[in-house]
């Protein structure tokens, strides 16, 4: 419900075809049923207004003229038009809603596929809760109006058009006497719907509002509780399920109201016929009788053609909901954030995995600031190369633009002579597998979480990655062992316990190039040492790239860049920086690291 | 249906729910009910009328009286018109009004629960009672009984005036009537089923995407947006399928009962028509059946649902009273005025804790077990241990979030038992281990202890510059008034937990207590914090939890808890002689926290030059 979903489209978008134009793609493959749909709609019309019809020449015909002869046949015809009404009714809505409800499942995959689609730019400019909403929410109310106004809206105008004109072939005078109250109803309508849909918008704000601070705050219960603030929180609800409770009471006045006006009125219009009919059958002049069949015939007829009328409004303004819906889901699909194809003949090419950076820089955004200025270097394939420097040094960018998260750098990077852009990002993340700090943990077994259900990695496999970082220990006593079902965002796991996992499902996905963001979280010292034996173990075994927090992790590495805003400001193994005696000597002494270097 | 009303056993819910809320509505439901009497009844009289109507024109020498018969017709329009509105009305808004104060007394109770209880149920599913489960609650004292009072008149009426006119008919039409309510009876119930099918199926959906969309980038890197796109697919097409059983058993069993009607009026035609020869009937009387055949279908529509929805208000309101029923702990009443907060002793006497049975195969907080110590008013106490030693437990306990065994703990000389809970409150200032704020703005989160209104801005200043997270604050587009979360912008961990511990140091206090609130802060920013704190430390007990010893070092005594024991006592340098765990750990850490300049070369410059 976040950024302001529930706002309405400004002035009426009801015309506004285009979003409907746009939409047609997607009710396309559905077209057969939609076109039986529509062929079945004027048949299911048809057999429907026919059954009055039928009733008046019973009771006119034959019934009132004492002539009883045909009597049973046209009981079976309008037992025959019932049944086939019914079915033809069924059918037709079936087939048309089924369209619907394709098209939605359809209208979310899309989504879904371009979302994850995305580059990391796409990413860092929405938060995945209105992702969320998008995929989720607005497809849902989409199909609401989908399923409920437009589908039906057809049927209704058809219906009510239908019911007119037969009225009128029956008799015109008494057709427009009835609806003589018909500008006075829709006049009435509109008025009390006006109002609704005023109270509705306050009943949904108010509604999402007492839900949000009800749900917050039990979830912050604690610090409530800790805070003594129960009373204070709870005036707080009640003045805000105060707002959704006066809100309803005072739209159930309008539409109570309504109801009970558009009753009233179909009686009112009963005795506007008979008072009619009654005139002209007692006028001298017998103009024509008000037959009985007629009359019944009529009072069906008003009490098929009220109900649509009472509807039609609230079904255009789900209409109006539909293209807010629309509006905001074809505004997502039209953000591009895509990373650029590359060229195919690299996707099945082995890469050895020498890595170069020739004089890259770049920025997040065009107007932003440079975050990395003429970079360079080399790795060659099993070597160590390790990046340090403080937030915002761009050593972590520089691991993202490997990574082909994001295009747009000035230079050149290689992978084995090939510029980075020409491989497909996919063969990218097989050649440099990745270990990154905030650990993505979903909600599976905990094999799932290392093999990430890639059918390529046999359960072997995943428990001699789990071994080879030390994570095996640990995932042999959790209840179900491998199969151990990992809580939401891997809640029932330290911090640790899930850095240990993102190792092993690196391992597991066995990349020649190994980019690891060593971890800042907050970890206990016994999962700490555990760590750091496991990146003693990667570091070991294949190319990698580290960007580093902790000196002692990168003593061995073959070159260390040193960065600053940005650019490479030394560079060299660990002895020769000390030796040097610039910034990483600086901070090593600081450090007093010179002591503990020859520790294990 | 009505039983319930009756039943003399024990009051279950339904019956207390009845007297306590809705009996006070009584004359309100009185009157809403006459109302609705009257418009039915009226609604059955109409057809009458018109019947009249149709004898008196139809006859050949029309009498007069057919003229007053409309303009009765007409007068009654108008009435039903009121006493519909009104029989709503009067059934609704008593209907709102309930549901209102059974949510706040829902929300109060639930104020006042421990920990426990929220382990037990989990913060959607109370979510979940506190919305769906009170509108199905409604139902039962608005829309299904109103519904229900309908059909019950309206059909009684109905019936009665169609056997009036003809037995044999009526009994004929009786059989596709019942028949077709007993398929919406059935048809209804299993919609119901499959929609809470699709609630589920939703929300799973919604899972899987949340957990895609959060983990795209890895998803990417891993190359597994197949696997997950297939994930997806599956959850999609489970829920679409769904749906889809949904729209058919809409299509083909919703207009059951009108079918039925329809088929009802070929009867009356039929049988009708031969009556009509013999005199039996007159036309008037075909006219009007068919009306009563209208009322009759309207009516047994609405009771293929009323009875559903009555059934599912019936579970959902044991659902929200099982919540209710819930027992919060007895608390004694606090004392008036609540005295100033000022600096207490805790002593703690062989404290053991065992956690309820609980099969949540979650990691859940360790026990404790004979743990005692002491500390005097505003000395600083230190508790150290690995993840999962029981530190948090005990400062549960120390805080009441937990209720300890009686005799365990002690503030003041006084048994925390016998501290009533708003006094406790007040004297006790807690920055908690998960650093939770609420989406509105900093402002309004820093000031959490006081009301919007009543926020100072200078006790706001004061506490962000001890927090040290003003700077922060300051250099937001909105400053304090930038909302968090959801609506707002989204704070890193450390500034979260710098901002919840501004709102511990908004209010007054005698114990402060940091529950593992350094641990998201680097040094440099833990020895500021440590240092305002420690400047402060004569007006306030202090509890410091932490597993860095740097955080910890200065404190007055310092506990270390393994598993739930306390391996040692004393303070920083006792300990360093005395507890091998914790100085293996102190060791470890100074080396690590020299390291850590790498991340922090500003600052780390800064101590460089004042040691030079």
């Amino acid at each position: 419900m976040a950024d302001g979903d529930e706002a309405q489209p400004k002035g009426n978008k009801i015309g506004d075809l285009r979003y409907y134009a746009r939409f047609w793609p997607f009710l396309q493959p559905y077209k057969s049923w939609i076109g039986l749909s529509f062929f079945l709609l004027p048949l299911m019309v048809l057999t429907d207004l026919a059954q009055p019809w039928i009733l008046k020449l019973a009771i006119d015909d034959h019934i009132a003229k004492g002539d009883l002869s045909g009597l049973p046949q046209i009981a079976g015809a309008l037992f025959g038009l019932v049944i086939a009404a019914y079915f033809l009714g069924a059918a037709q809505v079936y087939y048309l809603q089924l369209a619907g409800l394709k098209a939605l499942g359809d209208t979310r995959r899309a989504i879904y596929r371009h979302v994850m689609n995305q580059g990391s730019r796409f990413f860092d400019r929405h938060p995945s809760g209105s992702l969320l909403t998008r995929t989720t929410t607005d497809v849902e109310s989409l199909g609401e109006t989908l399923t409920m106004g437009v589908v039906s809206i057809f049927g209704d105008i058809l219906m009510i058009v239908g019911i007119v004109v037969a009225m009128l072939l029956l008799d015109v005078k008494l057709t427009l006497l009835t609806f003589a109250v018909s500008p006075l109803l829709v006049l009435v309508v509109n008025i009390f719907r006006r109002k609704l849909r005023e109270y509705s918008v306050v009943i949904r704000k108010s509604l999402s509002k007492v839900n949000g601070y009800l749900a917050e705050n039990l979830a912050g219960l604690k610090v409530v509780q800790l805070f003594g603030r129960e009373d204070k929180s709870l005036s707080e609800f009640r003045t805000l399920s105060y707002e959704y409770m006066d809100a309803f009471r005072k739209s159930n006045w309008y539409e109570a109201s309504l109801y009970a006006i558009m009753d009233g009125v179909s009686n009112l219009c009963v005795a506007l016929m008979l008072w009619y009919g009654g005139l002209r059958a007692v006028a001298p002049e017998h103009s024509g009788v008000l037959t009985v069949g007629l009359l019944v015939a009529f009072i069906e007829y008003i009490t098929r053609v009220f109900v649509p009328i009472r509807e039609f409004s609230g079904k255009l303004a789900t209409l109006q909901r539909a293209v807010a819906a629309l509006e905001r889901i074809f505004g997502l699909l039209d953000t591009h954030n895509e990373i650029g194809m590359g060229k195919p003949e690299w996707n099945t090419h082995e890469f050895t995995g020498s890595i170069r950076f020739e004089n890259v820089s770049f920025a997040y955004n065009e107007k932003g600031p440079q975050v990395l200025n003429g970079i360079s270097f080399l790795m060659e394939p099993g070597k160590v190369v390790a990046l340090v420097g403080s937030t915002g040094s761009g050593k972590t960018t520089i691991g993202k633009l490997l990574l082909r998260l994001y295009d747009g750098y000035h230079g050149s990077i290689e992978i084995d002579g090939v510029p980075l852009k020409d491989i497909p990002s996919d063969r990218v993340h097989r050649i440099v597998g990745v270990v990154q700090q905030d650990v993505f943990l979903f909600s599976g077994t905990v094999r799932d979480n290392i093999s990430l259900k890639n059918p390529d990695i046999s359960p072997a496999q995943v428990e001699e990655a789990a071994k080879l970082v030390g994570a095996h220990d640990f995932i042999q006593s959790l209840p179900n062992r491998y199969d151990t079902l990992i809580a939401e965002r891997g809640a029932n796991l330290s911090a640790g316990q899930a850095q240990l996992l993102s190792f092993a499902r690196a391992m597991a996905h066995n990349s020649p190039v190994m980019l690891l963001d060593e971890a800042t979280a907050n970890i206990d010292s016994l999962s700490e040492q555990l760590i750091q034996q496991a990146i003693a173990r990667i570091l070991a075994l294949k190319t990698v790239l580290i960007v580093a927090h902790r000196l002692s992790t990168i003593q061995q590495a073959d070159e260390i860049l040193v960065l600053q805003k940005g650019v490479i400001v030394e560079r060299g193994k660990h002895a020769e920086l000390v030796n040097h005696g610039g910034v990483y000597a600086e901070l090593a002494k600081s450090n007093e690291l010179a002591g503990v270097t020859n520790d294990p | 249906m009505l039983d319930f009303l009756m039943s003399t056993t024990p009051p279950g819910p339904i019956q207390r729910f009845l007297r306590t809320y809705a009996l006070r509505y009584l004359p309100v439901y009185l009157v809403g009910g006459a109302a609705l009497f009257a418009t039915n009844y009226i609604n059955v009289l109409i057809p009458q009328f018109v019947k009249d109507t149709i004898d008196a024109v139809g006859q050949n020498q029309p009498s007069a009286e057919w003229v007053h018969y409309v303009v009765f017709i007409g007068l009654l329009a108008i009435t039903v018109i009121v006493t519909r509105t009104l029989s709503r009305i009067m059934f609704f808004n008593p209907g709102r009004t309930i549901e209102f104060r059974l949510k706040n007394d829902y929300f109060r109770h639930l104020l006042a629960m421990a920990p426990a209880f929220f382990q037990r149920f989990r913060i959607g599913e109370l979510i979940s009672r506190g919305t769906n489960d009170m509108m199905s609650v409604r139902a039962i004292i608005g829309f299904a009984t109103l519904q229900l009072i309908n059909v019950v008149v309206a059909l009684t009426l109905c019936i009665y005036q169609m056997i009036r006119l003809d037995v044999q008919l009526t009994l004929l039409c009786a059989i596709p009537l019942l028949a077709s309510v007993w398929i919406l009876r059935h048809g209804v119930g299993r919609l119901m089923t499959l929609f809470k099918e699709a609630q589920g199926q939703l929300s799973a959906l919604s899972d899987t995407i949340m957990d895609a969309y959060t983990g795209a980038t890895v998803i990417q890197t891993f190359h597994a947006t197949d696997t997950f796109l297939g994930l997806f697919d599956k959850r999609n097409d489970d829920y679409i399928e769904t749906y889809r059983k949904m729209t058919l058993i809409r299509a083909l069993i919703l207009p059951i009962v009108a079918v039925a009607g329809s088929i009802c009026l070929v009867l009356l035609v039929f049988i009708g028509g031969h009556k009509v020869l013999s005199g039996a009937f007159s036309l008037g009387d075909i006219a009007a059946y068919a009306a009563y055949i209208n009322i009759a279908v309207t009516s047994l529509n609405s009771s293929g649902w009323v009875v559903n929805s009555i059934q599912r208000g019936v579970v959902s309101l044991r659902r929200v009273y099982e919540i209710l029923d819930a027992e919060s702990d007895p608390v004694p009443s606090p004392p008036n005025p609540i005295p100033k907060p000022a600096p207490v002793s805790i002593e703690v006497r062989n404290l053991t804790f065992q956690y309820p049975e609980t099969n949540d195969t979650a990691r859940h907080s360790a026990a404790l077990s004979d743990i005692s110590f002491r500390i005097e008013a505003a000395q600083t106490l230190g508790i150290f241990g690995p993840t999962g030693s029981g530190k948090t437990t005990l400062v549960h306990l120390l805080t009441k979030l937990l209720t300890p065994p009686r005799n365990t703990v002690w503030i003041n000389g006084k048994d925390i038992l016998d501290w009533s809970r708003e006094e406790l409150r007040s004297l006790i200032s807690v920055a908690p281990q998960d650093a939770y704020l609420f989406s509105r703005s900093i402002r309004e989160n820093i000031g959490f202890w006081d009301l919007p209104k009543d926020i100072s801005a200078e006790k706001l200043n004061e506490s962000a510059q001890l927090a040290c997270v003003e700077g922060e604050i300051r250099s937001l587009p909105e400053g304090l008034d930038t909302t968090v979360g959801e609506r707002g912008i989204t704070l890193s961990g450390g500034q979260r937990q710098r901002v919840a511990l501004a709102r511990a140091f908004y209010r007054d206090f005698g114990v402060l207590v940091l529950d593992d609130v350094l641990s998201a802060v680097d040094h440099h920013t833990e020895r500021l914090l440590i240092d305002h704190i420690r400047r402060r430390s004569a007006q306030f007990t202090t509890i410091i939890v932490s597993n860095r010893i740097s955080a910890l070092q200065h404190a007055d005594k310092i506990l270390v808890l393994v598993d739930g024991k306390l391996s040692a006592t004393g303070t920083h340098a006792q300990l360093l002689a005395t507890s091998d765990v914790y100085t293996r750990t102190w060791e470890y850490q100074q080396q690590e926290q020299e390291e850590q300049p790498a991340e922090l070369l500003p600052s780390w410059t800064t101590k460089e030059a004042a040691h030079g």
